[in-house]
C-alpha cells in the first residue's frame, strides 16, 4: 500500500513541477518578477523534493536564465548548494557518469583573478566536464570572487560543500580556508595542512584530481609567484594527464608558469583568453579517445603522500630526512625528490619546496632577532627598576650593579638593533 | 489537429431546473474525467471531457462555451497555465471560471500546490482546489461554490440563441 502510494506520489509531483515552471515564465511575461522568482525557487524546491536529478539541472537552468536575465548573474552561486543530490542518485553517478568524466583543475594565485575570468568566458556552454578552480590569492572576499566570475563565465561559479556530487558545465571554487580535494565524482573540502603556505592549495587539487581521475584530468596554471602548482603538475603529467600553461609573458606573474615550464613537460602554452576553447577541444577529444577512464593506479607517485598532504608520524620510512624543522609545526621534516623538484614535508603535511622553505627561514631568522632584541630591552627595563629600588631602601651597593648591567646591555641592545637594521635594509 | 471532445448531456433522471444546469469542460486523465463526467452528469450538468489541452483548446475554438473550466495541474507533458493563459487572452472564453485541480500530496504537494495556487491566481484562475486522493463529489462541491459566479448561463445562451432565431 505505502509503496504504490509512494510511486503514485511520484508520478503525480513530476508533471506539476514541470507546470510550474511554465507557470513562472508566464508570471514574468506578465511581470510579476518577483512572484515568479517565488516560484522559480519553490520549484526548485519541489525538485529536490522529488529526487530526480535531470528535474533539478532543468529548474536550476531556467531559474539561473531568470537570473542572468535580471543582472544577477552573482547570486547564482547560491543556488548549486541549495540542489541537494539523493544518496543513491549520487550512487548511479558515481559509477556511470563520473567514470566517463573528463575533470579540469585550475591553479591560479597573484595577479590571476583576470587570467581566471578570461579562461572561464572562453569555456564552451556545453563543456562535458566539470571545472575546479583554486585561487590562492583571492584579493576579493570569495563570495565576491564567485559573484565576478559568474558574471563572465557561462558555466555556473559556485563554492562547493564538502561530499557534494560534481556535476559537468560546473566551475567549482575552492572556499577560503579549506583545501579543495577532487575524489571519484564527489568534491570534498578538507582543513588538511597548508602546502606552499596555502589552503587552499593548488597543489593538492592538482594531486587528488590526478589520483582520481587519471589520464582524464587537465591541469591549468596562472600567474602566481614562487612554484605553487608545480609539484601537482607533476602528479597529473605522472598520471597521464594533460597540462596547460599560461604564456609567463602574459602572465602578471609569471613565477608559477615559469616554475611549472621547467619542471615538467607542458603540453599547451597559450594566452589566457585561449586556454577556454582549447580546453574545450582537448576534453571532446578526450571523450572520444577512451570511453572509460582506467581505473585507480597502485603506484603512488612520491610528492604524494595522501590527500590531507602528510605521510604520518608512523609512515615516513621511504623518504630521506632533511636536518630540517617544519617552520608551521616545529616537527621533523622529510625530504622528497620529485623528479628534479625537491619538496619539504613535514608528517603532518605541511609542504614547502626548497624555495619556499628558505623563505620562511628567514623570516624565522627575522623573528627570532627581535625575540632576543625585545629580551635584551626587557632586561635593561627590568634592571633599571631594581636600581632605583634599591637606591630608595639605601642598597646603594646593589643599585650600582644593576645600573652598571643596564648600560652593559643597553651597549647590546644598540649592537643588535643596528645589526638587525642594516640586514633589514640589505633584504629590502 | 486532435480530436475534438463532444458535448454529453447530463442525466435525464437529474431533475434539475433548466437555470440551474451548466457546462462544464473536464481536463484531466482518462481514469479522472470518467469518475468526474459520471458525478457532473448526475448533479444535471452537461460535460465536456479531454485529456489533452490540444483537444480542450480544439472545443473552444470551434466557439463552443463552457461555464466552468477544470484543470488538473498534473497532466504529463501539459502545461494547465498555458491553457490558462489561452483561456484568459480568448475573447469568447476569457470570462469562463477557471478551476485548477491538483492532487499533489505529502510535503512535495506542500510546496507544489502553495506555489500552483499562487501562480494560478495571479495568471486568472478562479479557484483553486487540492485533494490528496482524487474525489469526484468533493469537486463537484467545489465547482458548485463557482456556480453563482457564472456570467452567462449556458441555458440563457441558448435561449438568447432560439429567442434571436425566432425573431
Amino acid at each position: 500500500m505505502n509503496d504504490s502510494e509512494d510511486s503514485q506520489n511520484r508520478f503525480k509531483i513530476g508533471p506539476e513541477y514541470r507546470t510550474l515552471l511554465s507557470g513562472a515564465s508566464f508570471l514574468v511575461d506578465d511581470g510579476h518578477i518577483e512572484e515568479a522568482e517565488h516560484i522559480y525557487r519553490q520549484a526548485l524546491a519541489l525538485a529536490k523534493l522529488h529526487g530526480n536529478d535531470a528535474e533539478q539541472e532543468i529548474t536550476l537552468n531556467e531559474l539561473v536564465k531568470f537570473l542572468r536575465a535580471r543582472g544577477r548573474a552573482g547570486e547564482t552561486d547560491l543556488l548549486i548548494n541549495q540542489v541537494g543530490i539523493t544518496d543513491s542518485k549520487a550512487q548511479k553517478l558515481n559509477t556511470t557518469e563520473s567514470n566517463l568524466m573528463n575533470v579540469i583543475v585550475v591553479g591560479s594565485s597573484a595577479g590571476g583573478v583576470e587570467a581566471l575570468s578570461l579562461l572561464l568566458g572562453g569555456l564552451p556552454d556545453d563543456l562535458p566536464a566539470a571545472v575546479f578552480v583554486v585561487q590562492q590569492t583571492p584579493g576579493h572576499s570569495p563570495s565576491e570572487l564567485a559573484k565576478m566570475l559568474n558574471e563572465r563565465s557561462k558555466l555556473l561559479v559556485a563554492i562547493p560543500e564538502n561530499g557534494e556530487t560534481f556535476l559537468p558545465r560546473r566551475v567549482y571554487l575552492a572556499p577560503p580556508n579549506q583545501h579543495l580535494i577532487v575524489k571519484r565524482g564527489t568534491v570534498c573540502l578538507g582543513n588538511g595542512p597548508k602546502e606552499n603556505r596555502s589552503r587552499p592549495a593548488i597543489d593538492v587539487l592538482f594531486r587528488t584530481a590526478a589520483h582520481a581521475y587519471d589520464s582524464h584530468v587537465i591541469g591549468v596554471i596562472l600567474s602566481g609567484v614562487l612554484n605553487d602548482g608545480t609539484a601537482g603538475m607533476m602528479s597529473i603529467k605522472t598520471h597521464g594527464g594533460t597540462s596547460i600553461v599560461q604564456d609567463p609573458d602574459e602572465a602578471v606573474f609569471d613565477g608559477m608558469p615559469r616554475s611549472a615550464i621547467a619542471f615538467t613537460k607542458v603540453d599547451h602554452i597559450l594566452k589566457a583568453a585561449e586556454i577556454g576553447p582549447v580546453l574545450g577541444s582537448l576534453v571532446a577529444q578526450k571523450l572520444q579517445e577512451k570511453g572509460e577512464t582506467t581505473t585507480m593506479p597502485e603506484y603512488r607517485d612520491q610528492a604524494d603522500v595522501g590527500e590531507v598532504g602528510g605521510p604520518g608520524i608512523d609512515n615516513v620510512a621511504p623518504y630521506a630526512p632533511s636536518a630540517q624543522t617544519c617552520p608551521s609545526c616545529g616537527g621533523a621534516v622529510w625530504q622528497i625528490q620529485e623528479q628534479s623538484l625537491t619538496l619539504f614535508k613535514c608528517h603532518t603535511g605541511h609542504s614547502y619546496t626548497a624555495e619556499l622553505m628558505l623563505e620562511e627561514q628567514s623570516e624565522a631568522v627575522d623573528a627570532a632577532a627581535w625575540k632576543l632584541l625585545r629580551s635584551i630591552d626587557e632586561n635593561i627595563h627590568l634592571r633599571k627598576k631594581l636600581a632605583t629600588w634599591a637606591r630608595t631602601t639605601g642598597r646603594i651597593e646593589e643599585a650600582e650593579f644593576h645600573e652598571m648591567q643596564a648600560v652593559d646591555a643597553e651597549k647590546q641592545s644598540q649592537t643588535f638593533r643596528s645589526l638587525i637594521l642594516s640586514n633589514d635594509k640589505g633584504r629590502d | 489537429m486532435p480530436d475534438e471532445p463532444k458535448i454529453e448531456p447530463a442525466n435525464n433522471e437529474a431533475k434539475v431546473p433548466a437555470k440551474d444546469t451548466f457546462r462544464i469542460l473536464i481536463v484531466d486523465t482518462i481514469e479522472n474525467t470518467l469518475q468526474l463526467k459520471m458525478a457532473c452528469k448526475k448533479a444535471g450538468h452537461s460535460v465536456v471531457a479531454a485529456h489533452k489541452i490540444d483537444e480542450a483548446i480544439a472545443f473552444l475554438d470551434n466557439e463552443d462555451h463552457a461555464d466552468v473550466i477544470v484543470c488538473a495541474a498534473y497532466l504529463e507533458d501539459e502545461s494547465m497555465f498555458d491553457f490558462l493563459k489561452q483561456v484568459r487572452n480568448n475573447p469568447i472564453h476569457k470570462k469562463s471560471m477557471f478551476m485548477i485541480l491538483s492532487l499533489a500530496p505529502g510535503p512535495a504537494g506542500i510546496v507544489a500546490n502553495s506555489s500552483t495556487k499562487a501562480a494560478g491566481r495571479l495568471l486568472g484562475a478562479n479557484a483553486f482546489v487540492s485533494m490528496p486522493v482524487f474525489n469526484a463529489e468533493l469537486l463537484i462541491d467545489e465547482v458548485r461554490k463557482l456556480l453563482p459566479l457564472v456570467p452567462i448561463l449556458e441555458q440563457e445562451r441558448q435561449r438568447q440563441d432560439s429567442d434571436s432565431k425566432a425573431t
